[in-house]
């Protein structure tokens, strides 16, 4: 036995995780996967609304027996999951940018896969605007993709919205079909927001800031507490009025390089992010650097 | 592809991770000990030598694709140049760095009482073993190891050249190589 064993199986899992194709391609491949899965997914729904439109010309309704219903594709592209309803049997897929949270939630647990007509409840009960069916499987570890096959109303036909979640932990990812696919976003913009989300938060002493929009060392470094009452050397609590100075600030300059972002805030001070995962919407960005003038080189024209 | 042996070289296991994730934890094993003794003999305390130890391995599986074997650089010198650059890094900003572990997903390892006492163990083991190191190589040992004194401080205080110092300290670490490889 080893003297820190979770240690050993969190490298183990993790080596199993760099195993996957997933971290194996290079951003710009993975950025040019997600763009040709996001076309297809276009044309899909093209060929859907194509087939659609063909079916209620030739007398079809509501109810059509599944093998007919043709084939729904949707994708949550922030938890990056896919779901294809082919007549009564869904595929959840993780596709190769998904967050690595996604890939720890559905591995090993027991994930419910849910879809829907209605949106929101309308009619009566029993109403078949209303219907929605569930199934439950074990989802094995290390694997994509999971099928479910629905037995009752729900099909492609009828269904217009899925979710996959587990129990325990909650939402794995949803889709409405039929909506238009969202987007890519630009790092820039991602950056953006996310600066802005912290700049409100941390103004408000809010702990979101620290949990959500940081790393650890800087968050450590907002009280100069680590976890378990240890002090950090040479470290000065943020004051109350360096928090408050970032209330309504708004990022105004941006510099990416790498790994690593430079932000200016309208209230005169910089922050440095650094990309903790990649994805189709421009990758997630936390603040690693606050203090000072941390972005004062990467901003330097 | 058949599996990679526990028993097979470091650079095999490094080698054999992409395909095989146990090959690492493997490599983790062997050299668990060496790398939280360095740091726990160097920071003292438990908690920040293990997370010291979790980083250099997260840093060390991120970069073992890139690990090429050398002749004058095998694989343990590898890992104790990334264990070194930790604990630089470390002391330069005041805190441990959780980069490579942030970029593999890894979950922060809370330490149980049983895992911290442990890791005092090893301190006590190579403490113990120190002080039964002859005289003039524990003297040495004590002074540039534990104390981390430069060698003409310790040749002054020692009343003998520099030279003699370090023939020293490398015959009572070498005696300690011995000893802890007797004991594991």
């Amino acid at each position: 036995m080893t003297r820190i064993p979770e240690l050993e199986q969190e490298l183990v899992a993790a080596a199993t995780r760099l195993r996957s194709p997933r971290r194996v391609l290079r951003p710009a491949a993975r950025l040019a996967l997600a763009a040709a899965a996001l076309t297809v997914v276009a044309v899909l729904l093209v060929v859907e609304a194509t087939d659609r439109d063909h079916g209620r010309r030739a007398g079809q309704h509501t109810g059509t027996p599944p093998s007919q219903g043709g084939t729904k594709v949707g994708v949550d592209v922030s938890a990056g999951v896919r779901f294809t309803l082919e007549g009564r049997q869904l595929t959840v897929t993780l596709l190769p940018w998904a967050l690595t949270e996604t890939r720890n939630r559905v591995s090993g647990a027991r994930i419910r896969a849910t879809c829907g007509v209605a949106y929101a409840q309308v009619g009566p009960e029993g109403d078949p605007r209303n219907a929605r069916e569930e199934r439950t499987r074990f989802w094995p570890a290390g694997r994509d993709s999971l099928r479910f096959r629905f037995r009752g109303v729900i099909s492609s036909s009828n269904a217009r919205w899925c979710r996959a979640e587990d129990a325990a932990v909650g939402n794995v990812g949803f889709v409405r079909f039929g909506t238009a696919p969202v987007r890519m976003r630009s790092p820039d913009r991602r950056i953006k927001q996310m600066a802005n989300e912290w700049a409100g938060l941390f103004a408000a002493s809010d702990p979101r800031a620290c949990d959500n929009y940081m790393t650890q060392p800087a968050c450590e470094r907002m009280e100069c507490m680590r976890p378990g009452n240890r002090p950090v050397e040479n470290c000065t609590p943020v004051s109350p009025a360096f928090r408050r100075s970032f209330r309504g600030a708004r990022v105004e300059k941006l510099h990416i390089d790498g790994e690593y972002a430079g932000v200016a805030f309208s209230n005169g001070r910089t922050a440095v992010l650094t990309r903790v995962e990649d994805t189709a919407q421009g990758g997630v960005w936390w603040i690693a650097k606050f203090r000072g003038n941390p972005a004062g080189r990467l901003l330097r024209p | 592809m058949s599996p990679v042996s526990d028993d097979a070289p470091d650079e095999a296991l490094l080698a054999a991770t992409r395909t095989e994730p146990t090959a690492f934890g493997a490599f983790y094993r062997r050299h668990e000990d060496r790398v939280l003794g360095y740091f726990l003999a160097r920071v003292g305390d438990p908690e920040v030598a293990a997370d010291l130890t979790a980083e250099t391995f997260a840093a060390a599986l991120t970069s073992a694709h890139r690990f090429r074997p050398r002749k004058k650089k095998p694989a343990v010198a590898w890992l104790f140049g990334i264990a070194r650059n930790q604990l630089a890094m470390s002391r330069r900003q005041g805190r441990v760095e959780a980069r490579a572990r942030r970029r593999l997903g890894m979950a922060p390892v809370v330490l149980t009482d049983e895992a911290i006492e442990r890791i005092a163990e090893l301190d006590r083991t190579a403490l113990t073993l120190v002080e039964d190191l002859p005289g003039d190589q524990r003297e040495a040992v004590r002074a540039r190891v534990v104390d981390e004194r430069d060698y003409p401080d310790i040749a002054k205080d020692l009343r003998c050249s520099e030279a003699v110092v370090r023939k020293r300290v490398s015959r009572g670490l070498e005696t300690l190589r011995g000893r802890m490889e007797e004991k594991t």
